[in-house]
């Protein structure tokens, strides 16, 4: 769930606008070992759309919640996942 | 077995040294090696089998001394593997067996052939079927010219008939398998491979020229891969018509044979290697009897010289093939003359020799068979004769 | 290839973990949560850390990793069945400064290339050996391994291996162990995120064994085929941890290197 960046910068703007993960949904296949490694539960497979493979690719549910630990990437199969560090006070 | 000290060190110029230019006597199979090792081979992979284990030793002392690799692999199947790792990086790469091990490297030669890469293996053939004997044959013709292993490829099969011209078709090998990126049999006998004959230190030293495939580490460059699958019908097919179009190329350009005493004859004999040299003596024996025999010796098995056979083959009365097997050369022979003359085989198997009065008798029968029947027909003498 | 996040934050955020380097940008043909993706992955992360992409020659087993020279951007030469060990010997010895691995399955390295491996141990042949361990046939529609579990039914152990007919999973890794030959044998896991990164500090160990060299190295991966043991993807990670880690245990099995614990010395 990707939010909406609003035009004037403040700390209001920056705590929500970043994304720690970058994910290549194209190449995801859903296996959804992702899911189940993340300690903080804020990735899930989409429901309904497929990607161009025929899968649920896996999303960011929760931005705040992802605490850029690296589990994701660490299991993913396909490396689907960029994982950035969130700057301070951001 | 002449000993390593009386091969001068290659950095000495033969031609400035006449003792480099001697005639040494050597065994076929130590000439043979000696002569891969000349004309700048990388790396060895075998495994002994009888009747060529001598090569094996001499690459086993000599490769060592200088600084290239040898391996006695675990079995023939892993030398022929050994070869495609090391020939896949752009070494010069020799292997050597005998008949069965060589149908254990069959996969090896169609993974080779498929990955079009470059190198040399020497069957030094011995009687067969299976476990057979150690005595000399020439019964993997068909294994040797059909291809070994499965799927649409040729190799180039070189035969000599002597230890000198073994020598001599070694650096030739090398020189072919590199142009064309593919492996070449050197299809000897355990008479070649043991004899022992004068050998000129007329090595060679091919050229080297790196053709852009050779895996070597991709530094600025993008990556390469040496492989034989292609999965999509389309690029498969698109591959096997590329390599078509090369042994196209290869029959086109690299046919050899020699012809002996043909200008005037009515007959004859067809005969690589060992037979070869047999048959010539039976030849000057009959001659002296009033036979007008000739010799039509093919040097490259494949491409086997059919045009050159065709082209003789009407002014003959009959053709008769010498092999040391139940009949393999004899096929492509047939198919050559398509017809135009009689066509007999004497064969002998199980490392028997003819001797050359036999094959005189051979003739004898051929002559009068074909008088009376120009068709191609039996000999009626004794089981070899066809 | 890394991306930018899609929103730029104020300062520049720091990257934690990138797609490496050494992996192509395809997707790759592996099932959903095959263990072949992990594997590839901490490979070419190790080729990107260790600088190893200009002088590596990799090779390519067959299996369904066959065409793992699709997804690993270092020359590669394609070998066949069981036959990697051999092929790996002939590149080593004619390239001295190589750095070369193979990358094996159940199949290609304990059944069909059995005695390729245990020879190029036995000589200890300085190239790296990654045996991906899933206990099963993936790529010809999930046959029995010779690593197959007792008990695991597979397509042509359709009523669960049994020792009777079919034999014990072989244990080749202690096997190798053995030889004087082998610096260093290892047996790693994928269950976990921390298994993971255990089993990618044992590759780790075995491929600079090659870089110092040492003689043979060899670091059995187990992993899972979900399609094959009929799983989904996370429960075949259960099955993984709870289940296979008891016919073949985890951890160094011997590490002959110079300066390293008698006890594992073997």
């Amino acid at each position: 769930m990707v939010v909406a960046m609003k035009a004037s910068a403040t700390v209001l703007e920056s705590s929500i606008a970043f994304e720690p993960l970058v994910i290549a949904a194209d190449r995801c296949k859903g296996c959804g070992l992702c899911v189940d490694a993340c300690p903080k539960h804020v990735l899930a497979l989409t429901e309904g759309p497929v990607n161009p493979l025929g899968y649920h690719p896996v999303r960011l549910v929760d931005s705040i919640g992802c605490t850029s630990c690296a589990l994701c990437a660490r299991v993913c199969p396909d490396a689907v996942f960029d994982v950035y560090a969130r700057p301070k006070g951001v | 077995m002449v000993a390593a000290e009386t091969i001068r060190p290659l950095e000495a110029d033969p031609a400035a040294d006449p003792v480099a230019r001697r005639p040494l006597l050597m065994k076929g199979n130590v000439a043979m090696a000696e002569a891969a090792i000349q004309a700048g081979c990388d790396a060895y992979f075998g495994y002994p089998i009888t009747p060529q284990a001598e090569l094996l030793e001499w690459m086993a002392k000599r490769m060592p001394e200088l600084g290239r690799v040898f391996v006695q692999a675990e079995s023939e199947l892993a030398a022929i593997n050994m070869a495609l790792g090391a020939a896949a990086t752009g070494a010069r790469v020799l292997v050597s067996s005998s008949s069965p091990g060589i149908s254990l490297m069959a996969e090896g030669m169609s993974y080779l052939a498929g990955s079009e890469l470059p190198m040399v293996l020497i069957n030094v053939m011995r009687g067969g079927p299976g476990l057979g004997s150690i005595g000399p044959s020439q019964s993997d013709y068909f294994q040797a010219t059909k291809g070994h292993g499965h799927g649409d490829y040729r190799v180039p099969v070189l035969a000599p008939s002597s230890i000198a011209e073994a020598v001599a078709l070694v650096a030739d090998a090398f020189e072919l398998a590199e142009r064309y990126r593919t492996p070449v049999m050197i299809l000897t006998d355990g008479v070649i491979g043991q004899a022992m004959e004068p050998v000129s230190a007329a090595y060679r030293l091919p050229e080297r020229n790196p053709a852009g495939w050779e895996l070597t580490g991709a530094v600025d460059r993008p990556p390469r891969v040496v492989r034989s699958l292609h999965l999509l019908p389309e690029e498969l097919e698109r591959h096997n018509k590329a390599l078509q179009a090369k042994f196209a190329r290869i029959s086109e350009r690299e046919v050899r044979w020699a012809t002996e005493d043909l200008d005037d004859a009515d007959i004859a004999i067809v005969a690589y290697g060992t037979s070869a040299r047999i048959a010539r003596t039976a030849i000057e024996r009959a001659r002296g009897l009033g036979m007008k025999v000739g010799l039509f010796r093919p040097i490259t098995l494949w491409p086997f010289p059919s045009a050159a056979l065709a082209e003789l083959a009407p002014r003959l009365r009959a053709v008769v093939v010498v092999e040391l097997s139940a009949g393999q050369l004899v096929e492509d022979v047939r198919l050559a003359i398509e017809g135009r003359t009689s066509v007999f085989l004497h064969g002998r198997t199980g490392g028997m020799l003819p001797t050359p009065g036999e094959v005189v008798e051979v003739l004898r029968r051929a002559w009068a068979l074909s008088a009376v029947r120009p068709e191609p027909g039996r000999l009626g003498g004794d089981d070899n004769d066809r | 290839m890394t991306a930018e996040p899609t929103l730029a934050p104020p300062a520049q955020a720091r990257l934690v973990y990138g797609r490496p380097d050494a992996l192509t940008d395809r997707s790759s043909h592996y099932c959903p949560g095959c263990g072949h993706g992990i594997i590839h992955r901490l490979v070419a992360e190790l080729i990107d850390e260790m600088a190893l992409a200009p002088r590596t020659i990799g090779v390519a087993s067959v299996g369904c990793s066959v065409f793992a020279y699709d997804y690993l951007q270092v020359d590669f030469v394609e070998s066949p069945h069981g036959r990697a060990p051999a092929v790996a010997t002939g590149v080593r010895r004619v390239r001295p400064d190589a750095f070369v691995f193979t990358y094996q399955g159940d199949g290609d390295l304990a059944a069909i290339g059995t005695a390729e491996i245990i020879h190029a141990a036995a000589r200890g042949e300085r190239f790296s050996v990654i045996f991906v361990n899933n206990g099963i046939y993936g790529m010809t529609g999930g046959q029995m391994a010779p690593t197959t579990l007792l008990g695991q039914r597979t397509t042509s152990s359709p009523l669960g291996r049994e020792a009777g007919l079919a034999g014990y999973p072989i244990p080749i890794t202690e096997m190798l162990a053995l030889m004087p030959g082998v610096t260093y044998t290892a047996r790693g896991s994928i269950a976990d995120p921390q298994l993971i990164g255990r089993t990618k500090a044992l590759l780790r160990n075995a491929f600079q064994v090659q870089l110092d060299g040492g003689g043979f190295s060899i670091v059995e991966v187990l992993s899972t085929c979900p399609i094959g043991w009929g799983m989904t993807p996370v429960a075949a990670m259960e099955h993984l941890a709870n289940d296979v880690v008891g016919t073949y245990p985890l951890g160094v099995l011997v590490d002959r290197r110079p300066g390293a614990a008698a006890a594992k010395r073997g």
